[in-house]
């Protein structure tokens, strides 16, 4: 083997670990599907299939231990007693998991885990008595199945499509013939005129063992004519032709796994038909579905990034151009150049903006990539928990950015394993409670507005309102005082502060959660948001809400002491007008009445000095609703709207949760964007300290603050 | 055959500070500087450098010299870390040196645990002393000195809920 250099061989890996992935997720599936049906013969051909492409990545990688266990599961399988074998679906679970534990070690450079389990199972499938065996079988035993690679399948979908029938074609080479390796090459002669060979096993050049040759054909003749052919005499003994697909009458359409029947052209030699050989076709025919495919380029996603970061810094270059160009206008008022800039300037953005627009579509991916994970998990959960459940899922085709995704994956599946493991109740309470014995849970994903949501639902034992005030007292999370005055829904949100379960209390009926802030944490950093919809014995819907994206936003741009700040347009529920003098004092906090209601306020900058007590400037409030919270910032100014393109704040020493990150004007000025549940939570947990006034300026710098504290009216630069 | 290092020299204060070219970005005039909160007294903010967002860092207050307003002579010395770009605000930005390698002392074991652990050694040019500075340090003890400054400020919070 050519030894690559070592990026290449690296870039390899990549898409290897990659392509590995998906091996295992459709193993994963595949072997769901064995355990409802467990004597599936054709389930075991596509889980030995999945085997077998895995072992040859793995093997071209030079990952040896993942290709001999991979070789070692095909050979297994491939045996007669394997597909009989009552706990083979059990065998590729342990395959699943000891394949993908390999995987992670070879990614890490780590220490490969031991196979010794997956090793034992193996051996007991090749153990089993062989008495059972059928004689039938014993036929089939002899003609392994041939795995066409993705290659010729996708050589018999564009055969099929051209309007040829394909055919497979067996030919018993005669055990007298003196050579049998030229017996290749004769058929492959004869054949020629007639037909286009697709494939062919054993494949030219190995060494001939084998006394038989295998050929995928595409011929618009038919199967007698292919196979009197093929009869050499004194080198070919017996030839079966078989229909593998027929030609599409349509070849535009791509037809679905369908069942040809196949013609037997040899009276010579009966026993060499391949008895279920129909399963053989429909396995090809399947594995067309991905050859369906064929259009999908696996870009890795950090050229898209970087992509979006040039489109991005287009959009930054049209503000300036625009800008420089509202200027010029005012300058030369009259002039013919105008009209043709503008309307240069109007195509090109309308351009940038269909630019933009796709390219974020390319990081979008189905929510199905993120869903198909999920029915192996409840099934272990379940199995884990003794409970029967079963899980639906919808939507798996909504689109969703491929960050997003990936970061939204571990809090779905923490609410996915609370679900089947304190949602669903066991079977016995469940008969006895009316419910059907097997618990649901339901997946589901839609758009709605400009944001997506993802739904967990189980038809449960939902959560106890009461349950969780009680325990929210108990852990001294709310006073009584406090719990009185939140609604059904703020105490529900409960569940969600931090300390309110711990992993002990797991097992408990209203333990629920259990690690549910973490669900929030990371909702909250994705600028999205979590709720609750619960009925007491009946169900209980978790719904995440997530931005389409997060590489662009709509903002709302303001000042606090001369510096400029942006805002998440949707979270601005309003902007109100008033005066500090509308401004009262509550507990040391500031509030404002609004209409009706009374709005805790937080001050961005600093307060007015005391000396001034003007009372009569005019502040601007912008009402931010957070989930069921909403809390007055006040600002001193607003500077209008615009589309941002978010930069990341990724150096160390500036990051701070109080900035999401950063975005570039159109004349080149730098804003910072304020991250609101950060701003929500500093403002929930300072409590001002006696004596020095209401607590303020909290996105003024460390060293204005520190100026602030020490009196000094020192303004920096 | 003595190999040469290339620095590039700056002032800031009296002392003239050396990094070497390899890790130089460019030098820049100082743009206007968004200030962040929460940050570091020496963090000056973030600029934006051709529609990248680079954080700048203030030397004279970093190596503890007295403040000075700006002036047209200061310039962003935009240097290379770790695939990120950091600015540096110097006084000004002078030449490129070479300073054969032999000329160059490590730095005294005096200044080592003391605030400046971020001089790798000092070098001899035509009499001068350059202090050299080694960017990694540099960089990555501000971030130390800020997760320092957080725990006190966590502290003094924590400390102040106590209270009330």
């Amino acid at each position: 083997m050519t030894q690559f250099p070592d990026e290449r061989a690296a870039e390899m890996r990549e898409l290897f670990f990659e392509s590995a992935q998906e091996l295992l997720q459709s193993l994963n599936e595949e072997a769901l599907k064995l355990e409802k049906r467990p004597a599936d013969a054709e389930l075991v051909r596509s889980i030995r299939r999945i085997v077998h492409t895995l072992k040859g990545d793995a093997a071209a990688c030079s990952f040896r231990e993942l290709s001999n266990a991979a070789h070692e599961l095909e050979d297994a399988l491939a045996l007669e007693s394997a597909s009989s074998h009552g706990s083979l679906a059990e065998v590729a679970f342990t395959a699943a998991d000891t394949f993908g534990a390999m995987l992670a070690a070879y990614r890490r450079k780590g220490k490969l885990p031991s196979s010794a389990p997956l090793a034992k199972m193996i051996r007991e499938l090749t153990q089993q008595p062989k008495g059972k065996k059928r004689s039938k079988k014993s036929a089939k035993a002899a003609v392994v199945p041939v795995a066409w690679t993705e290659y010729e399948k996708l050589a018999i979908q564009n055969a099929v499509s051209a309007g040829k029938n394909v055919y497979h074609l067996t030919a018993a080479i005669d055990p007298h013939c003196v050579m049998p390796i030229a017996a290749r090459q004769l058929v492959l002669n004869a054949l020629a005129p007639l037909a286009e060979v697709l494939g062919a096993r054993p494949e030219a050049g190995s060494p001939a063992s084998t006394q038989r040759l295998e050929l995928l054909v595409a011929s618009d003749k038919s199967s007698d004519q292919l196979s009197a052919r093929c009869r050499i005499p004194t080198v070919i003994s017996s030839v079966v032709v078989e229909l593998v697909k027929a030609a599409e009458p349509n070849a535009r359409k791509a037809v679905p796994a369908e069942l040809a029947g196949h013609a037997t052209a040899s009276p010579a030699s009966p026993h060499q038909t391949l008895p279920e050989s129909g399963d053989e076709h429909s396995a090809i025919g399947r594995a067309s579905h991905p050859v369906l495919a064929e259009n999908i380029l696996r870009v890795d996603a950090e050229r898209i990034d970087s992509v979006l970061n040039l489109v991005g810094e287009l959009i930054i270059g049209r503000s300036m151009l625009q800008q420089a160009f509202t200027e010029f206008a005012r300058h030369v008022p009259k002039d013919a150049l105008r009209g043709r800039f503008s309307d240069a300037m109007a195509f090109q953005s309308r351009v940038l903006s269909d630019l933009q627009r796709s390219v974020m579509k390319i990081r979008m991916v189905p929510v199905e990539q993120l869903f198909r994970r999920f029915p192996r998990m409840v099934r272990d959960v379940a199995k884990q928990c003794g409970k029967d459940v079963g899980l639906m899922m919808s939507g798996q085709d909504t689109d969703l950015d491929k960050g997003l995704l990936d970061v939204v994956a571990e809090p779905l599946t923490h609410l996915v394993r609370n679900a089947v493991s304190h949602g669903i109740e066991s079977a016995e309470e469940r008969v006895r409670n009316g419910k059907p014995a097997r618990g649901t849970i339901h997946l589901t994903s839609y758009h709605h507005g400009n944001q997506v949501i993802v739904e967990v639902t189980d038809d449960g034992v939902g959560i106890d309102v009461q349950k969780v005030k009680a325990k929210a007292l108990e852990k001294g999370l709310v006073t009584s005082e406090e719990v009185d005055r939140l609604g059904e829904a703020e105490i529900l949100a409960l569940v969600f502060r931090p300390g309110f379960s711990t992993a002990d209390e797991i097992t408990e009926i209203s333990g629920r959660g259990v690690g549910l802030d973490v669900v929030q944490t990371v909702l909250h950093r994705l600028k999205g948001s979590v709720e609750i919809e619960t009925r007491v014995g009946q169900r209980t819907t978790f719904r995440l809400k997530l931005p389409l994206t997060l590489a662009i936003i709509k903002a709302l741009l303001f000042r606090v002491e001369q510096r400029l700040y942006a805002v998440a347009l949707n979270a601005v529920a309003e902007i109100a007008r008033a005066r500090e003098s509308d401004v009262h004092q509550v507990h040391n906090h500031e509030v404002l009445q609004l209409r009706d209601r009374v709005l805790p306020l937080v001050r961005l900058g600093r307060a007015p000095g005391r000396g001034a007590q003007a009372g009569s400037e005019k502040i601007f409030v912008l009402v931010i609703s957070m989930g069921e919270r909403k809390l007055g910032m006040i600002v001193d100014s607003l500077e209008g709207e615009e589309e941002l393109v978010i930069k990341a704040l990724d150096d160390q020493t500036v990051a701070t949760d109080l900035i999401s990150g950063a975005s570039i004007l159109g004349d080149g000025r730098v804003v910072l964007i304020v991250n609101l549940p950060a701003i929500v939570d500093r403002h929930g947990k300072v409590r001002p300290e006696q004596g020095e006034g209401i607590v303020s300026g909290i996105l003024l710098s460390h060293a204005d603050r520190k100026s602030l504290r020490e009196g000094t009216a020192e303004v920096r630069l | 055959m003595n190999p040469e290092l290339h620095i590039v020299g700056f002032q800031v204060g009296r002392e003239t500070y050396g990094v070497p070219i390899t890790s130089l970005h460019e030098i820049v005039r100082v743009p206007e500087i968004t200030a962040v909160p929460d940050a570091p007294d020496y963090m000056e903010g973030v600029i934006n450098l051709r529609g990248k967002i680079v954080s700048v860092i203030d030397l004279r207050k970093r190596f503890g010299e007295p403040k000075a307003a700006l002036n047209r002579r200061n310039r962003i010395l935009v240097v290379e870390h770790g695939g990120r770009l950091s600015g540096l605000i110097v006084d000004s930005a002078s030449e490129v040196l070479k300073i054969p390698a032999n000329e160059i002392e490590p730095s005294p074991a005096t200044l080592q645990d003391g605030g400046l652990n971020c001089v790798t050694g000092l070098g001899k040019y035509r009499g001068r002393l350059i202090v050299l500075l080694d960017m990694a340090k540099l960089l990555d003890s501000g971030v130390a000195r800020k997760e320092q400054a957080e725990r006190a400020n966590g502290e003094a919070r924590g400390a102040a809920a106590a209270k009330s």
